[in-house]
């Protein structure tokens, strides 16, 4: 039985009291999307000496000029980063009484999809230590792939696990991404003695200039159990 | 001010057939059952879910099971399997439309649990999908095209009227992740200062790029990539004004030059359909998983229950 099934003068009380009920609840469910999206990353320093950051603080001065504010570059950029602060503090404390539901049911609000922050990018490579003594080159990301991983190593979900970023580098689990992938080919090939998977940072310039590799990075090595 | 919230009130109050939702409601769990068919077929149950002593890749280990179910039932690579399997299933169950409400809220307890367990698996789609179940655990999303309605009127089309902020709700998750990820994309790349570089240097990456294309091929082609660049960046921070369009396109009955000229140029349906364009040439061009296919799967939330219903295969199962 609903509510909407009942009838007489209660069940209309009732259905106008539950109206507004769940419109504020919708309200409440909106405000806390919109709060959710506001960013939770805090404004560095480092950041607005970027170009875009320049850019930035030079509209901010600009505008300040024309309103008869004086303030130069280092104090713009300065209350840009506490005002930063101040609105992740704002955004942590409007947000405290969702946050056992949005974490338990893993809920975000936060897209920062595809931000590039610089022009370089990875690319794995895989090389097997064999009997022989030699490394070999068994998977290179979009080039080369001996042993057909390609598939799954590009599945989003596994290369979440591996691709660093630019920035800040690999992820939490790649470490433990780097073990399983060591166990998986120990079990394939059974002349591998050691596994390495590295990343080789490459640096993109402007739309004609060359690719320029920076060099490999990020190296671990396993080795197969009971291996000299 | 209180005539504005009596407008406010009456305005999530309103019905409409419940096609669109249905729709998005399929769509939404076709496109989670690829994604889970991908993890099976690769055999990742257990290196993404068990416990590190079970051959999991982490963070959870039998100390520190990382998430309820595991705390509740014991950190096992048989309860990881246990686990994706009650998700398998919530998303086979939401698809067909039987039990639907304690469908989406089983696969969102599923799903919220096995992103919890393997964090760095989890995508920004796992994220927008889990937000739209949330949603649809209070939507009558079974309304119709289910087999609830099959069960309940003895036909798969029913012409229930339910009620629409369920759809409006997706229409503002939709513009939150949009709209937020446009503003956020403010590195040079996405910028004059960088030329509007982003594409260019995304189908560079081997880890996404779909087809690894020569650097000459990719310079070549860069007038068009900066372009898409451009046109992609703004359809995201332009998607602030799609309620207003919205808005416009709903009481373009009532007076008003403005709202003439808005509906006469379609601009909402060429926002749409540069939405889709831009999410085909994403799953063209780059390996983004079900990324593009989860976005396009909530679409229907754009559309009027009315136009879905005047689709080909929904006429003729009606």
């Amino acid at each position: 039985m609903t509510l909407g099934a009942l009838e007489g003068p209660r069940a209309e009380y009732a259905r106008r009291v539950w109206r507004r009920v769940r419109a504020f609840l919708i309200t409440l469910v909106l405000l806390q999307q919109i709060i959710s999206a506001w960013p939770a990353q805090t404004l560095t320093l480092d950041q607005l000496t970027r170009p875009e950051g320049e850019r930035l603080v030079s509209v901010l001065e600009r505008t300040l000029g024309l309103l008869g504010v004086e303030r130069d570059r280092e104090q713009i950029k300065q209350a840009l980063v506490d005002r930063s602060l101040d609105v992740a503090r704002f955004r942590r404390t409007l947000l405290r009484p969702f946050r056992m539901l949005t974490s338990g049911l893993a809920s975000d609000q936060q897209w920062g999809l595809f931000l590039i922050s610089r022009s370089q990018y990875f690319r794995m490579q895989i090389d097997l230590l064999r009997d022989d003594g030699e490394w070999h080159t068994i998977y290179r990301a979009g080039s080369f792939d001996e042993l057909g991983l390609g598939p799954m190593l590009r599945y989003r979900r596994v290369r979440g696990l591996y691709n660093p970023s630019a920035r800040v580098g690999p992820r939490r689990q790649y470490s433990g991404f780097v073990s399983w992938l060591a166990n998986e080919l120990f079990a394939m090939q059974r002349d591998a003695r050691q596994v390495r998977v590295q990343m080789e940072r490459f640096q993109l310039g402007h739309a004609g200039e060359p690719v320029e590799s920076l060099g490999f990075e990020f190296a671990r090595i396993r080795t197969r159990a009971g291996a000299p | 001010m209180r005539a504005l919230l009596a407008r406010w009130v009456q305005f999530w109050d309103l019905r409409e057939p419940a096609d669109s939702l249905a729709v998005l409601r399929i769509g939404l769990a076709l496109v989670v059952l690829c994604d889970f068919a991908a993890v099976g077929r690769f055999g990742l149950v257990a290196p993404l879910w068990a416990p590190i002593e079970d051959g999991g890749i982490g963070p959870a280990a039998y100390a520190a099971p990382s998430c309820w179910f595991y705390e509740v039932f014991g950190a096992s690579a048989f309860n990881a399997g246990l686990l994706f399997t009650l998700a398998c299933v919530a998303t086979a169950s939401l698809c067909i439309g039987w039990c639907t409400r304690s469908s989406a809220l089983a696969l969102l307890l599923a799903y919220s649990q096995l992103a919890q367990l393997s964090p760095a698996s989890d995508r920004g789609i796992d994220t927008l999908l889990r937000n739209v179940l949330i949603i649809l655990v209070f939507a009558p999303s079974g309304a119709t095209l289910s087999a609830d309605a099959r069960l309940r009127t003895g036909r798969w089309i029913s012409d229930a009227r339910v009620v629409a902020w369920p759809r409006y709700l997706i229409v503002v998750q939709l513009i939150v992740m949009y709209f937020s990820a446009g503003m956020q994309k403010q590195s040079q790349a996405w910028t004059s200062l960088g030329g509007y570089s982003a594409l260019y240097l995304v189908l560079h990456q081997p880890h996404y790029a779909a087809f690894s294309l020569p650097h000459e091929w990719l310079v070549t082609f860069s007038p068009v990539l900066r372009i898409s660049t451009f046109v992609s960046v703004w359809f995201e921070r332009l998607s602030i004004f799609v309620p207003w369009l919205m808005w416009l396109r709903a009481t373009r009955d009532r007076p008003g030059r403005l709202r003439a000229v808005v509906n006469r140029t379609h601009l909402l349906e060429i926002w749409v359909a540069l939405g889709i364009t831009f999410h085909l040439g994403l799953a063209l061009t780059l390996q983004l998983g079900i990324f593009p296919w989860g976005c396009i799967a909530l679409y229907p939330a754009f559309f009027q229950p009315e136009s879905i219903r005047r689709l080909p295969l929904l006429a003729a199962v009606g």
